[in-house]
């Protein structure tokens, strides 16, 4: 046996003896160490569809966070960009287009949220701008909530009692956008079926607006593969509880860190919207 | 602020870290661009200091792959004699046991450094351990050179009229001051 194989059976041991895995996780052991390093991004998209465990485990590495980052960033963004240009053709091709009111104004008087206009021809959201206006309020709206809410994603990873550092929360949550734009990504056609459906058999326009406000919600239903992925990767840091703690309150930190996550998932989804809103009225107001 | 205003401040926050980062050494358009626009995911990165003293352990194991691999080249030879062969096998023992000791040397100083505020992770010692796996990652970067110089020496050896004496007195000389880098547990155990 080479030196080297000796010595990553030996890290294989002193890790595991350190950070005791659950049961779940048991089947990753061989490659507990030396998990696949998610060097490129195809390699990343595929852990993150085959093997989200072991890009859990992966992401705990410190030395890989930092090139992950822009990497998953990438991902997430291209997620949301790939929607948005659907998005943009169902806007142009349905003959509908939105128009934002400013939430104030919704607030004080009661206007309708999302006002739909008739437009000439398809190409119209693309040349008034209305499509890159959502292409970039999705994108760069729902990467933003993702910033402001860090620091509460953090604070509540303390108060259960988890090691944790800044690094693991924006990886984590990260990791959780990208995850969250595959999911958009893989229920995209299912959207698409559903507004050529809609256009081929000239539904009645009231029909087209709910499809539409039903394209603006996809995000947040991808969003939900999202919060599973957070969900499960900051359940797997519980292993890092401090030993002191019995079995008994192990457990117990374990379902409150759930919930933490859980809460927190809750005030991003209210927050996300609100931003993507503001973002994409505020563009348009221009 | 209006929604410009606040815009703007962002967006300077932002170019502000990427020139930052840009001084730094790091010239990736895509990297930087993403910097200015999402400043805030990777500010912890930024702020967080330099990494190279915590992650230089994959690099030594690569290197030291390769050393140890020179080293069973340079045992397989024919001429070589039984002192050689056993040298062979200490040293590679020996940097098994330095890897080991800098990959729980890393360990603790990771720990140390991800959790600042536990009292048990700051004072001298923590310095001198770092100070210790710094000589000990350099003595092990020291012997894997003297391993590459050793493997140009024997093709030099190769020269015909060289003889098996020679050629093993010099192996001997060249390998006796190597493998000799800290292993001592003493100063990890004080850290545990």
């Amino acid at each position: 046996m080479s030196t080297l194989n000796a010595l990553k059976e030996t890290l294989n041991r002193t890790r595991s003896e350190k950070n005791p895995v659950s049961p779940e996780v048991i089947e990753l052991q061989d490659d507990e160490v030396f998990v696949p390093n998610p060097s490129n991004i195809p390699m990343l998209f595929e852990l993150l569809l085959k093997r989200p465990r072991t890009l859990d485990r992966s992401i705990r590495d410190e030395s890989r966070q930092a090139a992950l980052i822009p990497k998953l960033l990438l991902i997430a963004m291209g997620g949301f960009v790939m929607y948005g240009v659907m998005m943009g053709l169902t806007i142009g091709v349905s003959g509908w287009t939105p128009r934002l009111t400013r939430l104030a104004s919704v607030l004080e008087s009661g206007n309708a949220l999302i006002e739909f206009r008739p437009s000439g021809s398809p190409l119209d959201a693309w040349r008034d701008g209305t499509a890159f206006r959502l292409i970039l309020a999705y994108a760069v709206g729902l990467v933003a909530a993702t910033g402001i809410c860090l620091p509460s994603l953090y604070f509540y990873g303390l108060l259960s009692g988890i090691r944790l550092s800044m690094r693991d929360v924006v990886v984590h949550a990260l990791k959780s956008k990208a995850t969250a734009a595959i999911a958009l990504i893989g229920i995209l056609p299912i959207y698409f079926v559903l507004c050529l459906t809609a256009m081929v058999f000239r539904l009645a326009p009231e029909v087209i607006e709910i499809v539409q406000w039903l394209g603006f919600a996809f995000p947040f239903l991808g969003g939900v593969w999202g919060t599973r992925s957070l969900y499960s990767g900051f359940l797997g840091l519980a292993d890092t509880l401090p030993e002191r703690l019995e079995e008994k309150g192990r457990i117990q930190r374990s379902i409150f860190l759930g919930r933490l996550v859980v809460a927190w998932s809750v005030c991003y989804s209210v927050i996300a919207p609100i931003m993507v809103f503001t973002i994409w009225e505020r563009l348009q107001s221009r | 602020m209006d929604f410009q205003q606040t815009a703007l401040m962002y967006l300077l926050i932002g170019l502000g870290l990427t020139v930052g980062i840009a001084g730094k050494g790091r010239r990736n358009a895509g990297i930087l661009l993403a910097t200015c626009l999402f400043w805030p995911l990777f500010l912890p990165f930024l702020v967080g200091g330099s990494e190279s003293s915590v992650h230089e352990t994959p690099d030594i194991l690569v290197e030291f792959a390769e050393a140890e691999r020179a080293l069973d080249r340079i045992s397989s030879m024919t001429n070589i004699g039984p002192a050689i062969q056993e040298r062979v096998v200490a040293i590679k023992a020996a940097w098994l046991q330095q890897c080991e000791w800098l990959v729980e040397a890393d360990r603790i100083l990771n720990e140390n450094r991800q959790f600042p505020q536990d009292e048990s992770n700051r004072g001298p010692a923590a310095n001198e351990l770092r100070i210790r796996r710094d000589q000990t990652a350099q003595a092990l970067r020291s012997d894997v050179l003297r391993v590459y110089e050793l493997a140009v020496a024997i093709q030099l050896w190769k020269a015909p009229g060289a003889n098996r004496e020679d050629l093993n007195s010099l192996l001997l000389a060249q390998l006796a001051p190597l493998g000799m880098g800290t292993t001592d547990s003493a100063g990890l155990a004080e850290r545990r």
